[in-house]
């Protein structure tokens, strides 16, 4: 499986990829805006993407609904600052699968990876 | 700008620090009204703040504290684009996670970096706070200033 990081932080970015235990993920792709993640998610069709939700020229949600309409069982977990309930429905709602409020330890992240990659596991068979 | 919205920023600044290090408390001052000039440390970023309330706040911090961060973070890299995206990651954190409190009626914007002669031509809400943040061995200041719409349509 590939993963797809996308956080405008590069500080984030890092963390999340120094996350990845997962052996199962055998790429990573990084962008530091929606626009940059519909792009790069069009070009790579990875399996697995996180998605931060304040971002420049695009944002999270808008990225998620965009990923979506090119891949309708695309796995999305969102890792947000933003941590209301109506933030978490509204992403879900979108076709994320999972939120993770940050900040974060990596020990969250992990689980949260391993639990994104099982999801994507589920759609596959 | 109300006690119980100071209470929750001192609030999510502790749960920051307690989630990311665990066994070193920082200490909070008493929050106390900005008056005349901003004093402005090493970094600055800027979160503009829509919604149920209008403001803004911002984070300056020295670059000692930054650095400290990057190491609770997990960053290797010290440099200026790091410590930069230190200071706009942590103001995106402390205004994002007062989201919950507001019912997500909180809109917050990208973070941005400022310098020290845009922090002093801001134009902020009259009730603006400041709280400082003591941690190992050096202080940043979380600014923090809100007004409902409807007051400052007023």
């Amino acid at each position: 499986m590939n993963l797809l990081i996308v956080d405008d932080s590069l500080i984030v970015r890092n963390a999340i990829e120094r996350c990845v235990q997962n052996g199962e993920i055998s790429s990573v792709f990084r962008a530091e805006n929606g626009q940059e993640a519909v792009e790069m998610f069009a070009h790579h069709r990875p399996e697995l993407v996180t998605m931060d939700l304040t971002m420049p020229k695009l944002d999270g949600l808008q990225a998620i609904s965009r990923i979506r309409s090119i891949e309708p069982n695309s796995s999305i977990l969102v890792i947000s600052a933003l941590n209301s309930h109506k933030t978490a429905m509204e992403a879900i709602s979108r076709g994320a699968c999972g939120f993770l409020t940050k900040p974060f330890t990596e020990r969250e992240v992990g689980e949260a990876l391993e639990e994104l990659a099982a999801h994507a596991r589920r759609i596959a068979h | 700008m109300e006690a119980d919205q100071l209470r929750l920023f001192k609030q999510i600044t502790l749960d920051y620090f307690s989630k990311l290090a665990p066994d070193d408390e920082p200490a909070l001052g008493e929050p106390y009204l900005q008056f005349g000039e901003a004093r402005v440390l090493d970094y600055t970023s800027w979160v503009e703040i829509r919604g149920e309330y209008d403001g803004c706040l911002y984070l300056t911090s020295p670059t000692p504290m930054l650095e400290e961060l990057l190491g609770i973070n997990g960053e290797p890299e010290v440099s200026e684009r790091t410590l930069l995206d230190m200071c706009r990651e942590l103001s995106n954190v402390l205004a994002g996670n007062a989201s919950q409190a507001f019912g997500g009626h909180w809109e917050i914007s990208v973070p941005h970096s400022l310098s020290r002669g845009m922090v002093n031509g801001l134009e902020l809400p009259e009730s603006t706070f400041v709280m400082p943040i003591r941690w190992r061995d050096s202080e940043s200041l979380l600014v923090v200033g809100l007004t409902q719409p409807s007051e400052r349509r007023a």
